[in-house]
């Protein structure tokens, strides 16, 4: 197996597009399971930032500190986006 | 210059679309460009069918604009997500005498293919996401199997530390290796959400 890079331009509209969609997502915060409790990370990290045993204290927490912009996903127990908070 | 099929396009032209009901109006757009794909397979000179497969946000329409616009080709910008849908994709291009083409288009990590999903403009449930990254990578191997003499070409979409959005080719020695790729990349929907939501 073998891999050819493409050259790419990165500044064609399509890219420009995505890059700002992953870099804009990498602020908004997501309310997942964590075990027995619940975690509030921004996914791309992929570690837990605030770690609850309640999951209304985990949501609460990641509202208080949503930033102008971005985004809060409340996921449920089995992992799905149960609920999405533009602020 | 190609012959572009997106249904994705067809929405900004339907009345009342906006980005954030995409999932709505998903069904008249793949209706629509199921109809300009008859038609383009009718009237274009083109030999070459591109049909491009791979989840949504896996960079597809990314590689399209960036690497195959210049091709004098048809082109289906869709996900391939169903068995069916390919085998009549396929079966039309056949019956039409022309060359149909695979490129799937694989993120090198889900996680970040996700991440660009949520905050596009188009609006999906994520329910989507799944469906079409596990739907597309069960199709492509079935096609692999069942259209020996499809020519598929595998291409890997990553993403740099200094932000840049990459593609690579993925050549394969022979067949088989290209089929044993293809089984290593199968995951279910609930195996993508486990991924996708694992944090340490």
């Amino acid at each position: 197996m073998q891999k050819i890079p493409y050259k790419t331009d990165q500044n064609n509209p399509a890219i420009r597009a995505y890059k700002e969609a992953v870099e804009k997502g990498k602020k908004n915060q997501h309310v997942l399971p964590y075990g027995e409790k619940w975690a509030v990370t921004n996914l791309a990290s992929g570690t837990a930032n605030h770690v609850f045993n309640d999951p209304r204290e985990a949501i609460k927490h990641a509202e208080a500190n949503a930033a102008q912009g971005t985004a809060v996903f409340i996921h449920g127990s089995d992992g799905r986006i149960k609920e999405r908070k533009d602020y | 210059m190609p012959i572009i099929i997106s249904a994705d396009e067809i929405k900004k032209e339907l009345p009342n679309y906006s980005p954030d009901k995409a999932e709505e109006f998903h069904h008249e757009s793949a209706t629509k460009a199921d109809k300009l794909f008859t038609k383009a397979l009718r009237e274009s000179s083109y030999k070459d069918v591109i049909l491009l497969s791979g989840g949504t946000a896996s960079g597809k329409t990314e590689f399209l604009s960036t690497q195959l616009n210049e091709k004098d080709s048809i082109i289906l910008d869709a996900t391939l997500s169903t068995e069916l849908g390919a085998k009549n994709k396929l079966r039309q291009i056949i019956k039409a005498g022309k060359n149909p083409i695979v490129y799937s288009v694989i993120p090198d990590d889900l996680k970040r293919a996700f991440i660009a999903f949520l905050n596009r403009d188009r609006k999906f449930s994520d329910a989507h996401f799944y469906k079409t990254h596990s739907g597309s990578r069960k199709t492509l191997l079935w096609i692999a199997q069942n259209y020996p003499d499809v020519e598929i070409s595998i291409v890997e979409s990553s993403y740099t530390l200094d932000e840049k959005l990459q593609f690579s080719q993925i050549q394969f020695d022979n067949k088989q290796k290209l089929l044993d790729y293809l089984t290593n990349k199968q995951i279910t929907e609930d195996g993508i959400i486990t991924y996708v939501s694992f944090i340490k």
